[in-house]
């Protein structure tokens, strides 16, 4: 992935259908150090036809990371997660729950639908800048991920 | 046969006598007839005696009643050898025996013990003394199956449930009081003459009781529409039976019924209660969550975009600016871990199936780790030990024993706070106390601190949202138990609760 990275800059989707929440997390990412493309899809169905490729997404790169949050309008995050878990082409690609619950049925669940990670996302943007920050050195440095 | 103990003696002994010094064929005749009738007397079931009515001394009993009294009575008072009494019964001396006539009655005798049923009449004596003669039948066990039957009487009339029986075609022949007045007829004869299946709203229930009655079993129970006369209806719960004769063969039914439309309607409105109940526990639970959730959205986007702001701007805000956005951010905190704890609080009861062994030792060990920096920031000291394991809620264990211990650390006064976490066991339950050196807290407000929202400080001096306590009566509450607190101001808190278990329960019941 490191190796790739110096090639192509890194996708990232993000699923989030509040405009606040994709700017903050714009913002944090602009000052990433490695080089990463930020895509936003606003409900779950273009999640899935972006992870597809369906329709307009036809052409759209495959994500390295996806970040899911689970309020979302049409479909919601639960069933993009579960239908991304169970699809063999697609499952691999870690998707991180970025939610503002902290409930534990939400927490249980997501996992049991193989979620990588789930965050609960901070009250402040501090601490918002943090956690994507941790997000990205965590998963787009520190991981291995397969080659595709 | 001449026995001179049982009195007949005169009569028979001297019509021997006789017989022996005339020799007539008639005087044979005479003397055979009083043989037999001597036979028959004395082998009598029955009490036979003969009393002269002057003196009420005994002339003659038979064998039976000889028996009975353990030795022979002649001579003696009537009254007291067979009554153990000592005045003359008033009705073995009433005019109508003195007339001539025959007197009938029932009485118990009080040194024999039973009932008889006595015939009493003048005799001619064979020495010419017109005496009293008694016969006395024992009708003890009759008069006690009498007794019985008229208490089975006696319970047919005055039952509250309303009986009907009926013949094997179930045309009713007879019923009670309360049949009468629940089905609406005049009087009992009303009802008589009609079919068991016209006081029901549908035949054809009633004729399913009638199958069954009729059927191996012979019993029916359940619930019919019952009819009135004036035609209006009532819930009735009827127990059927058929009546056999002796002979094993039907020889009717009965039917006892009781109005419950009453309970059936007092049912069904908590039925309704109920699931209204469950609905609105739904909403609030799901209300919560949404609340919770969709709240907090918001919060976010007001305090990040402020503190953004606040980053851009570094360096062009003044004093006041930069104390206005602390406000802001501040207010958004407090925002936040209200809807927090009111989304806890609403938690608390949504998990029936997680009721398992807890160790409250263990469980305090954790709560003391995540208040480690609390602990030490106010130097406090907590102590506890010697809790038992019982059945609960983990996770609001946890939320109560960390908001108990929290309080007792957050409430301090100027020394340092000092809290001790114990346990006793009593006969059916566990009982906590969590003990405080803190502020205390006045009479007044011992019962309103369990209440949501109420604060008794400041938020400067004690900051938190008033939920704490609420929630901790709330897990108590749902595990069935009981909190209070002893305190007063100056002087610490004793927060008390107590948990089902102890002694009579084992962990595992």
């Amino acid at each position: 992935m490191k190796e790739i990275g110096v090639v192509r800059p890194i996708e990232i989707l993000l699923v989030e259908d509040n405009p606040g929440d994709v700017e903050l997390a714009r913002v944090a990412l602009a000052d990433s150090k490695v080089t990463n493309r930020l895509r936003v899809v606003e409900d779950g169905e273009s999640a899935l036809d972006y992870m597809h490729r369906r329709g307009r997404f036809s052409g759209a790169p495959r994500p390295d990371l996806v970040l899911l949050d689970l309020n979302l309008p049409k479909k919601d995050g639960r069933e993009v997660l579960a239908e991304l878990k169970s699809d063999p082409n697609l499952k691999r690609i870690p998707v991180v729950i970025l939610t503002t619950s902290s409930a534990e049925e939400d927490i249980l669940r997501t996992y049991n639908l193989h979620a990588n990670c789930y965050i609960t996302k901070p009250l402040d943007f501090k601490q918002f800048h943090k956690v994507i920050k941790s997000i990205e050195n965590f998963w787009l440095s520190i991981v291995v991920l397969p080659a595709d | 046969m001449c026995n001179p103990a049982r009195g007949l003696t005169a009569g028979s002994c001297i019509a021997k006598a006789e017989g022996r010094s005339v020799e007539t064929p008639a005087a044979d005749e005479e003397g055979q007839r009083l043989k037999h009738v001597e036979a028959v007397l004395e082998s009598f079931p029955e009490i036979l005696y003969v009393v002269d009515p002057e003196t009420d001394r005994v002339l003659y009993v038979n064998r039976i009643l000889q028996d009975m009294l353990g030795g022979s009575p002649i001579g003696q008072l009537c009254y007291e050898a067979f009554q153990g009494l000592d005045a003359p019964c008033s009705f073995c001396t009433n005019d109508i025996i003195r007339a001539g006539g025959r007197y009938t009655w029932e009485h118990s005798n009080p040194k024999l013990g039973r009932t008889y049923r006595l015939v009493d009449q003048m005799i001619d004596w064979p020495d010419g003394r017109r005496v009293r003669f008694e016969y006395a039948s024992d009708i003890t066990e009759l008069k006690a199956a009498q007794e019985a039957l008229h208490l089975r009487n006696l319970v047919f009339l005055s039952s509250m449930a309303s009986i009907s029986i009926a013949d094997p075609r179930g045309i009713i022949h007879t019923v009670n009081p309360s049949f009468v007045s629940l089905w609406g007829f005049k009087d009992a004869a009303e009802a008589s003459g009609m079919s068991l299946t016209d006081l029901f709203l549908h035949p054809q229930q009633a004729r399913s009781m009638m199958e069954a009655l009729a059927g191996s079993r012979g019993s029916w129970e359940g619930e019919l529409t019952a009819r009135r006369l004036d035609g209006t209806t009532f819930i009735g719960h009827c127990a059927a039976s058929a009546l056999k004769g002796r002979d094993g063969e039907p020889i009717g039914y009965q039917v006892t019924s009781l109005d419950i439309t009453a309970r059936r309607h007092a049912e069904a409105d908590l039925e309704r209660t109920l699931d209204a109940l469950n609905r609105s526990n739904q909403d609030l639970q799901q209300f919560a969550y949404l609340a919770s959730h969709d709240l907090q959205e918001p919060l976010r986007m007001v305090a990040s975009y402020t503190q953004l702001l606040g980053e851009k701007l570094e360096g062009k805000l003044d004093q006041d600016c930069r104390k206005y956005i602390e406000f802001a951010m501040d207010g958004a905190e407090r925002m936040q871990r209200l809807i927090q704890d009111l989304l806890s609080f609403s938690r608390v009861g949504s998990h029936e199936e997680k009721m398992v062994d807890v160790d409250m030792n263990a469980l305090l060990g954790e709560v003391l780790n995540s208040l480690e920096v609390q602990i030490r920031e106010t130097s406090a000291t907590v102590t506890g030990g010697g809790l038992p394991v019982l059945k609960a809620d983990r996770t609001q264990m946890v939320q109560l024993l960390q908001n108990l211990v929290q309080n007792g650390i957050k409430f301090h006064g100027t020394a340092p706070p000092l809290v001790h976490v114990a346990c006793t066991e009593e006969s059916d339950a566990w009982h906590f106390t969590v003990t405080d050196n803190g502020i205390g807290i006045e009479e007044e407000y011992l019962e309103a601190v369990f209440q949501i929202f109420r604060r008794l400080n400041s938020r400067r001096e004690y900051p938190g949202t008033g939920i704490g306590l609420a929630l901790c009566r709330r897990v108590i509450e749902r595990h069935g138990g009981r909190i209070w607190t002893v305190s007063s101001p100056g002087h610490g808190s004793v927060f008390h609760f107590t948990l089902p278990g102890g002694a009579g329960l084992s962990p595992d019941q």
